[in-house]
């Protein structure tokens, strides 16, 4: 029996809203660290060092699209609301003001893949007429980073 | 269920300058872009006063236009289309813009502006007031006439907050908000929040709270599901905080709305062009059923017309309706109402398939005046009676509730045997866009009354009463069938009908509106005119009784009252009906009987009316006989029935009213000719064949109205 449970939550970026929104030119480049930096900013000054440390343990930014700008954070169930309010309080990546906003939540890993992949693609679409071919590519290798997590 | 932000900042351009208007309207451009990507379906521009207000305070906020949402974010559609699926709210829900004042109070003297009778307050669609001391809070929970009590919990509060203050306002209906951008703020001022306003939410427990993003700028908006997650930090269970965003909003939205639109209870008609044809096999086109109860009128907008929008570059105009005004459409009716034979032509449906909802097509020659329905209303009458307070509840209903509905009842088609003209039938059939009906053919010798069959799809009650008016049946008391799905037979049931159609054609709702409004009353007063010239809902409520009992098979025909004094009992005899007509009937007694009651409001009882009706209806149906009886275990009893009354009757109450109705026909019918006659439109729903003689008098002697 799995004795121990986790959440992943599936977001989106939103970078820097007040401009332009179609997203060109994004102004900072979205990564694993800077976005795990910055939620654990947050949980730190809304739920102080303990709600830190015990939010740390399960917690993992495990996918991050710089394109699409969709990530998968993991974190503890018993955590995972202030997680995820903390999430929500996260004002700038940086000095890029954000807007994090959440898509889906699921318990297990296989089936926020599944939702990451048809996610990642429509967004893809939606922002598929200005992309470079070094972004088509990069967008692929996420694509198959995707399919390639497994807890 | 659709989420709301009903706080977008708003500001008011200094008079003279132009240049913060431009400002102001990108942050408002892009604020709403963000929220409608977000996946909200509304918004709320709020516009904030303090001190005395003046006549320049009026509203002068200009709704967000498709266009100038595209220029901001060209590839808005899709986004918002994938946000939509993800929260499961439905594509094509319409993005609704609503105005908002927020009246900072202070003083006595201001408190007192709050009324209803202000008019500056009513150019806007919702009113908040923002109290700034403990006499403006205690006014504003107790006196002031206003839909929102917002607090800013941001900084020290300059009042207290007390439990049976709030919970007076809770009582009164009035919601309070809480901002979540104070909480996005600063680590001070989330501190404060948090902190004052876990109170109100330990009070209110979620109940009458509103939950708004009053975001100054774009980055402080947050999606719908994030917003529920924060209200657990000031104690909101999540169901409760998602009620708060969006369910508590739409009642609010729609009670102002009903507020602001209709006086009282009054429903709303709307012409339908007369180039509309109707057929059996085509579903009512959604046009029809354009009662909105959130939408403000202007500023909604659809997804496709976005999604077009863009493709085109065109700017698609946001819907609007107008709403008829409903006097100038009575006057246009042709005096004699509309003859079935005008309308159906040679049509005629054998087969009764699945009652359709006659919306609101009221089928003249010259003229089609469209009610609309509370599709809802119908769905009300299928499942519960209703009174005429759910008028009122029709009103708020979603439209997706109507859509359900008027799928409902276009599934069941009308089939209305054509009354033969022959008969010197006058039968006033209301024809939907989609459906045609056919009245069918009043066997009944004595049915020699025309029957005119009002079908009103819409519920309002003023297109009834105009036609009832209009009936001038010198007849006994014939209920005139407005729905289509009975033929009816005989003229004095067109008076009747008429009344009867008011109540039956529309869902329950509806024609307890049309009841109370009254204007069933002046059907009844007026049989002399053959043909109603309104068609009430009737036909709708028909419709779903027909529906309803489509799967009997008995051939329900209803005769007409007689108008001849005839013995009661025999008049109401049911010949056997036709499984259509049974079917018909179970409709359009679930439907009439609502429309039966408000025919006969006025009258003394509406259980005679009723009865009457039912036996008017059975005689709709033009079937020598009516089962109101047979079929009874299958239609829901007249729900309209009992919607109208006002009182939930059962169907046993229903029949004996059938029975006495019938009974008293015939004593009523040396009444009615004297005074105007009640349209009464029978109960159409299938009905044992205990209607005998001796039993109607027995009943109807019991019976005392």
């Amino acid at each position: 029996m799995v004795g121990f449970k986790n959440r992943y939550m599936l977001m989106e970026v939103f970078l820097d809203p007040d401009k332009d929104l179609l997203g060109e030119g994004t102004p900072i480049i979205l990564t694993q660290f800077n976005l795990s930096k910055a939620i654990k900013d947050s949980i730190l000054v809304n739920f102080g060092e303990c709600g830190l440390g015990s939010s740390l343990g399960s917690f993992q930014v495990k996918y991050v699209n710089p394109i699409t700008k969709l990530c998968i954070v993991r974190s503890s169930r018993e955590e995972h609301r202030q997680v995820w309010s903390a999430i929500t309080l996260v004002k700038s990546i940086g000095n890029c003001p954000v807007i994090l906003n959440l898509l889906d939540i699921s318990g297990c890993i296989r089936a926020c893949k599944d939702t990451a992949l048809k996610c990642d693609k429509e967004k893809f679409e939606q922002c598929s007429k200005s992309l470079s071919e070094e972004e088509i590519r990069q967008m692929n290798t996420c694509l198959e980073k995707i399919k390639l997590l497994e807890n | 269920m659709g989420f709301f932000d009903l706080s977008i900042p708003y500001n008011e351009p200094p008079r003279s300058g132009g240049k913060e208007i431009a400002g102001g309207k990108t942050l408002r451009l892009k604020l709403a872009t963000k929220a409608m990507e977000l996946g909200y379906v509304g918004i709320a521009h709020n516009r904030s006063i303090k001190g005395v207000m003046s006549d320049k305070d009026s509203c002068t906020i200009p709704l967000l236009t498709l266009g100038s949402l595209i220029k901001v974010a060209p590839r808005l559609a899709s986004s918002v289309g994938f946000h939509r699926d993800l929260l499961g709210v439905p594509r094509t829900t319409p993005f609704r813009q609503y105005t908002r004042l927020t009246v900072h109070v202070e003083s006595n003297a201001q408190c007192q502006s709050l009324n209803s009778g202000n008019p500056i307050l009513k150019s806007y669609d919702i009113i908040a007031v923002r109290p700034m001391n403990q006499n403006a809070f205690d006014y504003a929970c107790e006196k002031a006439e206003v839909d929102l009590i917002s607090i800013d919990f941001t900084d020290k509060m300059l009042f207290r907050l007390k439990h049976p203050m709030v919970k007076a306002a809770i009582q009164r209906g009035i919601y309070f908000e809480i901002k979540y951008s104070d909480i996005l703020m600063d680590a001070q001022t989330r501190r404060q929040v948090i902190s004052n306003a876990k109170l109100l939410v330990d009070w209110t427990r979620g109940k009458n709270l509103i939950i708004s993003s009053g975001a100054p700028s774009v980055t402080e908006l947050r999606g719908p599901n994030d917003v529920i997650n924060l209200m657990f930090l000031l104690g909101l269970s999540a169901e409760r905080a998602r009620a708060a965003i969006s369910k508590n909003c739409r009642n609010m939205i729609a009670k102002v709305l009903k507020k602001k639109r209709f006086h009282k209870e009054a429903v709303r008609v709307e012409l339908l062009s007369a180039g509309d044809t109707f057929s059996l096999e085509q579903p009512l086109s959604g046009d029809c059923m354009k009662w909105d109860p959130l939408s403000s009128g202007e500023g909604d907008m659809l997804l496709d017309d976005l999604a077009k929008a863009f493709d085109a570059t065109n700017v698609g105009a946001p819907k609007s309706s107008k709403a008829i005004d409903f006097t100038s459409v009575l006057d246009d009716l042709p005096k004699h109402g509309f003859r079935v034979k005008d309308i159906v032509g040679t049509e005629s449906v054998t087969q009764p398939p699945a009652a359709k909802v006659i919306d609101t097509q009221v089928h003249s020659s010259n003229q089609v005046s469209e009610l609309r329905m509370a599709t809802a209303s119908s769905d009300d009458n299928l499942r519960e009676t209703e009174t005429i307070s759910q008028i009122d509840m029709l009103m708020s209903e979603d439209d997706n509730k109507v859509e359900p509905t008027t799928n409902v009842l276009k599934e069941e088609a009308f089939a209305l045997r054509k009354c033969s003209a022959s008969h010197g039938q006058g039968i006033l059939v209301q024809n939907q866009t989609a459906t045609s009906f056919t009245l069918t053919r009043c066997t009944k010798s004595d049915a020699a009354s025309d029957v005119s069959i009002n079908i009103e799809s819409t519920s309002e009650g003023g297109s009834m009463s105009p036609s009832k008016s209009d009936h001038g049946i010198p007849q006994s008391p014939v209920e005139v069938i407005n729905m289509g799905n009975a033929a009816f037979d005989e003229e004095a049931s067109v008076d009747e009908n008429s009344k009867e159609r008011a109540t039956t054609g529309h869902a329950s709702n509806d024609e307890m509106h049309i009841t109370e409004s009254g204007h069933h009353a002046s059907i009844d007063d007026e049989k002399h005119i053959p043909e109603p010239e309104h068609f009430t809902s009737i036909a709708d409520e028909m419709k779903i009784d027909c529906s309803s009992e489509a799967n009997h098979d008995e051939y329900m025909e209803v005769t007409v009252e007689d108008q001849k004094h005839e013995t009661g009992d025999s008049k109401i005899i049911l010949p056997n009906l036709s499984s259509e007509t049974t079917d018909l009937l179970s409709e359009s007694g679930k439907s009439l009987s609502p429309d039966a009651v408000v025919q006969d409001h006025d009258e003394a009882s509406r259980l005679e009316s009723n009865e009457t009706k039912l036996e008017e209806e059975a005689s709709v149906p033009n079937h020598n006989t009516f089962e109101i009886t047979m079929e009874d275990n299958k239609v829901e009893e007249l729900t309209i029935e009992d919607e109208k009354v006002e009182k939930t009757e059962t169907e046993a109450s229903h029949q004996a009213q059938v029975q006495s109705s019938e009974n008293n026909n015939d004593t009523k019918s040396g009444k009615t000719q004297a005074k105007r006659s009640r349209v009464r439109l029978p109960q159409l729903r299938p009905f044992k064949p205990f209607l005998l003689q001796s039993r109607f008098k027995r009943i109807s002697k019991k019976r005392k109205h």
